[in-house]
């Protein structure tokens, strides 16, 4: 039945918008789907090129792509790209949404017309696997059999017109990345082929079952499968060699780490600058009022705090990008699987992790390699514990204020250094002991065992890592850049009311202000007096921000007017409280864009929630410990 | 230095198959769904299984199976049954 009604729109495909086409615009639907390692993205990427959208399923953290592509006759087609799997068992959340998706059960989400399954021709005697499954849906099917040029270099080869006929689907052998063979999926997407309903199918769709089956698929087509890649061997005796392994992936590691710090900082910072000097100029000319207010501290400001991220994204996508289409991401996630297991997660969790010492929230965009939900959101709520590079500025205040410079082995090591050094640890502490509550509580693993499939090594297109780049930056800026733009406004308001005789009132008596005062009981336990309350709340955008706020405020208390920034905090805390001022940083979420990136990739409130009380709570209790520990130990 | 068989049929435990040995999977202790989906991955019952590389530190192990390499670690490995394959009749 399903199949009559396919071919009547077939029928009258060409004479005008297809009536039977679930989708609402009449464009006919087509969804894309593989197991994870057969290319599939970058197949999605080639046919749409950047005619694409990224969204999530409805209460799920599934991303959903979907994106145009022109057929061979100038028709649009919509192509759904399903995420990555090995059946539709549904055992996994990425299983459940794809076989949902693909029955047309999700609402918002065209029903498809067709389906393309693509499949790695070199790993076929598995990924044939995933073909009887999806052909039971009942929908037209190509059966894609993607990275030939690897196929043929390895000497394997198979019978497509003999596959074709045992499978009762037709076969279209291609590459994604070198683009050839395209034109047959162009052709069906325009006028999907019905399966050929006497081809036959396993009865009982189970893994042993789906595996002799495409045995007697790949015998009768004569599969010849293509040798272990030689290059991949020889590579693997270096890289996870006992000794040279983790030499090679400190370097890695290290070089990825270093670029993103020492090359990503400086260029957000010099984004910045441009970014301030470029609103000045487009806004001063405004007359001097509420709106040019609001426009350069509150729109403009809120804007290049989105743009600021993007060179540290790009960086670390690019590398992230690199390492993955090489291939060797999965076996630098093998080595340090063995200590990210004592915590209770797996080594896919490791490079996002190293990645959040410069900044959380291209790193928090990195979990998407983490396959398990459960292991990307614990990494995801653990990640803004590393000591990013926008705790820093009150880091340094604080210590350089506080702490006397004394130099311990011959200059080598300094008690400010080691101050620093402290706070990194306890950041990094703080990490382990929630992801260790997490992993035995709420998050506990689902009992699936880790299994790491690793791909041959591969030289990485640039075509392919470019889009990508493209893409992740455009989610950030748009889905995540709206909530700060909200957040930032909102701060403007809160600092520009209520008017003092039609002017903006000093910090202190603005609403900020009041607020910072309101919680003087709240926060005097910690050592923190008012206008350490109104930096607490000026920092929720982004932590740095507080140093510049500790400006605004000394700068015009006539008490402290007269002093340097450093004299003022000197005058204000005691060294107790300006050790619970730190250690609250070290642990408190202050930062938009982390909430905002969180809310998009956990695709809820839920999660951004928990994270911010959990931390604000232990950052109060760190930070009250802190003070009472020194105050009554050590009496400063 | 002899592989610690469970009887004398030659059934094993896959974690303790040495490096470049293969092994035909007899059975896998696991529950349900991690069955299913270790055998999507292609440890099947009754078919074979080669030992590729160990990571040091009793780290995950690489296993190729249907012509694919996939890792998994020693606490799995340890619950899958195998029949060691002999040395000379190991090649296909």
């Amino acid at each position: 039945m399903k199949l009559a009604s396919i071919s009547a729109a077939d029928s009258c495909h060409s004479t005008g918008p297809n009536v039977n086409a679930a989708s609402s615009n009449g464009v006919r639907t087509v969804a894309l789907i593989g197991p994870p390692n057969s290319g599939k993205t970058t197949l999605f990427n080639r046919l749409t090129m950047l005619r694409q959208k990224v969204a999530n399923y409805p209460g799920v953290t599934v991303e959903h792509h979907s994106g145009r592509l022109v057929g061979s006759n100038g028709n649009a087609v919509a192509l759904l790209d399903l995420p990555g799997i090995h059946s539709l068992t549904a055992f996994s959340e990425d299983e459940e949404v794809a076989s949902q998706a693909l029955r047309g059960e999700i609402p918002g989400v065209a029903k498809p017309d067709a389906i393309l399954v693509v499949l790695n021709s070199t790993h076929l005697e598995r990924h044939l696997m995933l073909v009887p499954p999806i052909l039971s849906v009942g929908l037209p099917t190509l059966v894609l059999l993607n990275m030939s040029d690897e196929l043929e270099a390895r000497g394997g080869s198979i019978d497509l017109v003999r596959l074709a006929g045992s499978i009762g689907a037709p076969v279209a052998l291609v590459s994604a990345k070198n683009g050839t063979g395209l034109e047959a999926v162009l052709r069906f997407c325009e006028q999907p082929v019905p399966q050929n309903a006497r081809a036959s199918l396993p009865v009982l769709q189970n893994a042993p079952a789906c595996h002799r089956w495409a045995q007697h698929v790949g015998k009768d087509s004569a599969y010849q499968p293509p040798a272990p890649s030689a290059w991949t061997n020889r590579l693997d005796g270096i890289l996870l060699n006992v000794l040279w392994g983790p030499v090679a992936f400190g370097a890695v590691v290290l070089a990825v780490f270093q670029s993103v710090f020492s090359l990503g900082q400086p260029l957000s910072n010099y984004l910045q600058a441009l970014l301030d000097s470029l609103g000045r100029a487009m806004f001063q000319p405004f007359p001097v009022g509420w709106l040019q207010s609001l426009l350069l501290n509150g729109i403009w400001r809120g804007i290049s705090a989105v743009l600021v991220f993007v060179p540290q994204i790009l960086l670390l996508f690019l590398f992230i990008g690199i390492l993955e289409d090489s291939g060797y991401l999965a076996r630098a996630a093998l080595i340090a699987d063995r200590v990210m297991q004592r915590i209770g997660l797996n080594g896919k969790s490791f490079v996002p992790l190293l990645s959040a010492y410069a900044c959380a929230v291209p790193a928090i965009m990195a979990t998407r390699t983490i396959e398990d939900k459960r292991d990307r959101i614990a990494t995801i709520l653990i990640t803004p514990f590393m000591t990013c590079s926008a705790r820093l500025p009150i880091y340094t205040l604080t210590i350089a204020a506080f702490i006397p410079e004394r130099e311990f082995l011959g200059g080598f090591f300094g008690l400010r250094a080691a101050a620093m050094l402290g706070l990194y640890v306890l950041g990094f502490l703080a990490a382990i002991f929630t992801a260790a509550i997490l992993k035995s509580s709420v998050l506990k693993s689902t009992g699936m065992p880790f299994a790491m499939e690793l791909p041959e090594y591969r030289r990485p297109s640039v075509r392919s890592l470019a889009l990508r780049l493209l893409e992740r930056c455009r989610i950030f800026v748009f889905s995540a850049g709206t909530v700060i733009l909200i957040v930032a406004i909102a701060l403007w308001v809160l600092t520009y009311f209520p008017l003092h005789n039609g002017h903006p009132p000093v910090i202190r008596e603005s609403a900020i202000g009041y607020l910072g005062q309101s919680i003087e009981p709240v926060i005097r336990p910690l050592g923190f007096n008012w206008k350490i309350g109104i930096g607490l709340f000026t920092s929720v955008f982004a932590r740095e921000v507080i140093v510049g706020t500790f400006g605004t405020i000394y700068g015009v208390d006539p008490e402290t007017r007269s002093l340097t920034l450093q004299e003022a905090l000197r005058h204000d805390l005691t060294p107790a409280g300006a050790a619970a001022l730190v250690v609250f940083f070290a642990f408190a979420l202050q930062c938009t864009s982390t909430l905002a990136v969180v809310k998009r990739e956990t695709n809820s409130w839920k999660w951004p929630v928990i994270q911010f009380l959990y931390m604000a709570l232990l950052a109060y209790l760190g930070a009250w410990l802190t003070r009472v520990a020194l105050s009554f130990f050590l009496h400063l | 230095m002899p592989p610690t068989t469970s009887n004398n049929t030659g059934m094993m435990r896959l974690c303790d198959v040495p490096t470049g040995s293969k092994a035909t999977i007899v059975d896998l202790s696991l529950t349900p769904p991690a069955q299913e989906y270790l055998m999507r991955l292609g440890f099947i019952p009754g078919s074979e299984v080669e030992v590729v590389r160990k990571l040091p530190f009793n780290g995950p192990v690489i296993y190729r199976t249907l012509g694919s390499d996939t890792a998994i670690r020693h606490d799995v490995s340890q619950r899958i049954f195998v029949q060691l394959t002999p040395q000379d009749a190991g090649e296909r």
